[in-house]
């Protein structure tokens, strides 16, 4: 399935243990994450890496991300970037369960 | 057990009483210019509210109690949900300095504080900094650089007085534009009346205000009426933004702006400016042109145009306007005018 940001799209909440992610395009300079963690100093590092590895996997190279992490599992990460990216690519219906499952959510 | 749900504000007389108790003991001022309220309440007792006005955040309040983190946040997950759901792609808050800090922990970005009562933030991917960035991309050179804003509703002599004033006296004038779409004329009518009107001076440059200058985010109170301590706080907020950024980035020493002799709002606007601009920015104002001892106003004009006095009302508007107000497209929004107050 082929990915592209086409327009802002946000994911996830900003409750405990979740993660808010607005992603929207950025032509042409790359991935920048915008990162807000309680566990910043902790975990941040690991939150960026997961969000960006999960955008190279689904063949997103420029994207602007405005993240609000309170506290969220590996998982959640994961499955609220993947979501941001397919609303923002305006995929809403007919996943591909099995390409998702390869990036090992 | 926590609920979220809609308040019907408008339609519940007691809903509205016991949101507005809330907000009171809170110390915040409940607000007309609102269109969705979202209420938390544990088991039946409301415990936390707050509103949006198109894509701002308003009027949030949560009890002591229950301060200190979720019930705010899932406050605010359920406005921005409302917001994105709209299709906006950015969104603001007004609040208290006490409360700003929460916002800030949510990712939101200061943009301006008026002192003691209120805190302006944003939440965008593409924000305030984009902004600036874009504009100062048409940035000139010059010894002498000004400013105006105006809505122009429509435009009209006596606005091209106070712009060609202010053109001869400076090297570079940057003319904005209001880009709301709150008033009779369309933006993009608007704007387009203002290029005509004002293309014999040629070191007027256009813009269009975007979300940073009397907007409904910035001044919601120029289009929608509230009372006069709202309204002063909303123009000093805007003043900050145009002194802070916007005045910055194109190297503006000097705001134009016409006396205000009959809108109350706009005359509370202009004192802000001067409150706000202090020493760090000149604002100059400049009488009204006056017509058969009258002074020229967009509000006269659309009066006139409204009653089709189509004579009367040639004078007072520059020959662009005039042709435009007689166009199949004007009389489409005379219309318009005339249906509104039925």
């Amino acid at each position: 399935m082929k990915f592209e940001i086409k327009k802002q799209a946000v994911a996830g909440t900003l409750e405990s243990s979740d993660i808010q992610i607005i992603i929207d395009n950025n032509d042409n300079k790359g991935i920048e994450i915008d990162l807000k963690s309680n566990v910043e100093k902790q975990y941040g590092r690991k939150i960026r890496q997961l969000i960006n590895e999960t955008l190279a996997e689904m063949g997103i190279t420029d994207a602007k991300c405005v993240v609000v992490d309170k506290g969220a599992l590996d998982c959640t990460i994961k499955a609220r970037t993947i979501a941001a990216v397919h609303r923002s690519s305006e995929i809403t219906s007919n996943y591909d369960w099995e390409e998702i499952d390869t990036w090992n959510v | 057990m926590l609920t979220i749900k809609k308040m019907h504000i408008k339609r519940d007389s007691q809903v509205k009483s016991n949101w507005e108790s809330l907000l009171l003991n809170a110390n915040i001022q409940p607000e007309k210019t609102i269109d969705y309220t979202a209420g938390v309440f544990d088991n039946e007792k409301l415990i936390a509210t707050g509103s949006i006005f198109q894509n701002i955040i308003k009027c949030v309040a949560v009890t002591n109690e229950y301060s200190g983190g979720s019930v705010f946040n899932m406050l605010i997950t359920n406005l921005m949900s409302e917001i994105f759901d709209r299709d906006y792609i950015s969104c603001y808050v007004y609040t208290k300095e006490e409360t700003a800090e929460s916002f800030t922990y949510l990712g939101f970005k200061e943009i301006a504080r008026v002192k003691d009562k209120l805190v302006f933030l944003e939440k965008a991917t593409k924000g305030l900094d984009n902004f600036v960035e874009e504009l100062e991309k048409t940035k000139l050179y010059g010894e002498k650089i000004a400013g105006i804003v105006m809505n122009a509703n429509p435009f009209t002599n006596g606005h091209l007085h106070l712009v060609e004033k202010a053109s001869n006296e400076n090297d570079i004038l940057h003319l904005f534009v209001l880009s709301e779409d709150l008033s009779d004329f369309p933006s993009k009518i608007r704007y387009e009346l203002v290029q005509k009107g004002t293309k014999h001076l040629k070191n007027v440059i256009l813009h269009e205000t975007g979300d940073y200058m009397v907007s409904a985010k910035t001044f919601p109170s120029y289009f929608l009426k509230e009372n006069d301590d709202v309204t002063y706080i909303h123009a000093s907020l805007d003043a900050l933004i145009f002194k802070n950024y916007i005045a910055k980035a194109l190297n503006i020493k000097i705001r134009y702006v016409g006396e205000e002799p009959l809108s109350p709002a706009t005359a509370i606007y202009n004192k802000a400016l001067n409150d706000v601009f202090g020493m760090d920015l000149q604002l100059i104002v400049i009488p009204r042109k006056e017509i058969l001892n009258e002074v020229i106003s967009a509000s006269r004009v659309r009066k006139l145009f409204k009653e089709n006095e189509m004579d009367a009302l040639k004078q007072l508007v520059p020959q662009s306007t005039y042709e435009f107000l007689n166009s199949s497209k004007g009389k489409e929004i005379q219309k318009k005018i005339i249906e509104k107050d039925v």
